[in-house]
């Protein structure tokens, strides 16, 4: 098969192939499709150039060792988003302080579902925020806070996806979603 | 209204040097792993049904 033809492949016909094969030319077409997007979330997490480097390259090798346990039952993106998040909150964790201000947020947050009455907060009270404000109360914000409200609103990702992603429920997305906008809000 | 959150992380490039220091990587852990296939579970197993199917050498353990 030529170089040309595997290029043209599905992601998921991709996969299997590098699977069957274990040759790197086929993993290679699989960074050159995922690369930017990998080292562009990872800085969007540790906002360093130099950390996003050494992200991206621990998580292709990550990629590359737990490939088989991709099931096909996802978009492949959708799971190399999900090994990204998973990567980068464990290093962010792991390398500095958690805020103590926002400890409280994940405290049983799937067991207070039924009794989150709040009222909801629209997307455009948090689109009258400027960019430049935002950026400053995102990095503020706890780092789940930020990454759920950026898979959301920077990459349009649907609450399914996201729950696919982070293994909660839809219900439980969205109220992680709603504090998350309400905590913008008050740092506004 | 536009979405600010699409402004918030400008884009980067990646650096070129990138893929070649992680496909170098991934060939040494793919020969890591070749070699310990190699050795740690081929091997064995020759050795193993050399002896079962070995019927002179299975006797002279029995003797």
């Amino acid at each position: 098969m030529s170089n040309h033809i595997e290029e043209d492949l599905s992601d998921n016909d991709l996969v299997d192939r590098i699977l069957a094969t274990k040759d790197d030319r086929l993993f290679a077409i699989l960074y050159d499709r995922y690369a930017s997007f990998v080292y562009n979330q990872s800085y969007a997490f540790v906002g360093s150039e130099e950390e996003a480097e050494d992200l991206t390259h621990d998580i292709f090798i990550k990629i590359y060792l737990n490939l088989k346990t991709f099931k096909n039952q996802s978009k492949l993106s959708t799971w190399i988003y999900s090994v990204v998040y998973h990567y980068c909150l464990n290093h962010v964790k792991q390398n500095r302080r958690k805020p103590e201000e926002n400890k409280d947020l994940y405290e049983d947050v799937e067991n207070i579902g039924q009794s989150f009455e709040e009222e909801e907060i629209s997307d455009s009270e948090l689109f009258e925020i400027n960019y430049a404000k935002l950026q400053e109360i995102l990095n503020k914000l706890a780092l789940e806070d930020k990454a759920i409200l950026l898979m959301k609103y920077k990459d349009d990702m649907s609450v399914k996806d996201i729950s696919e992603m982070l293994n909660i429920k839809e219900s439980a997305v969205k109220m992680r979603l709603q504090r998350a906008k309400k905590r913008v809000l008050e740092l506004r | 209204m536009e979405n600010p959150f699409k402004k918030v992380i400008e884009e980067k490039e990646l650096p070129t040097y990138l893929k070649e220091k992680v496909l170098d990587d991934i060939n040494i852990i793919k020969l890591t792993l070749e070699l310990s296939e190699l050795f740690f579970v081929n091997l064995p197993d020759s050795a193993l049904s050399f002896f079962r199917d070995n019927p002179k050498e299975n006797k002279k353990n029995n003797k």
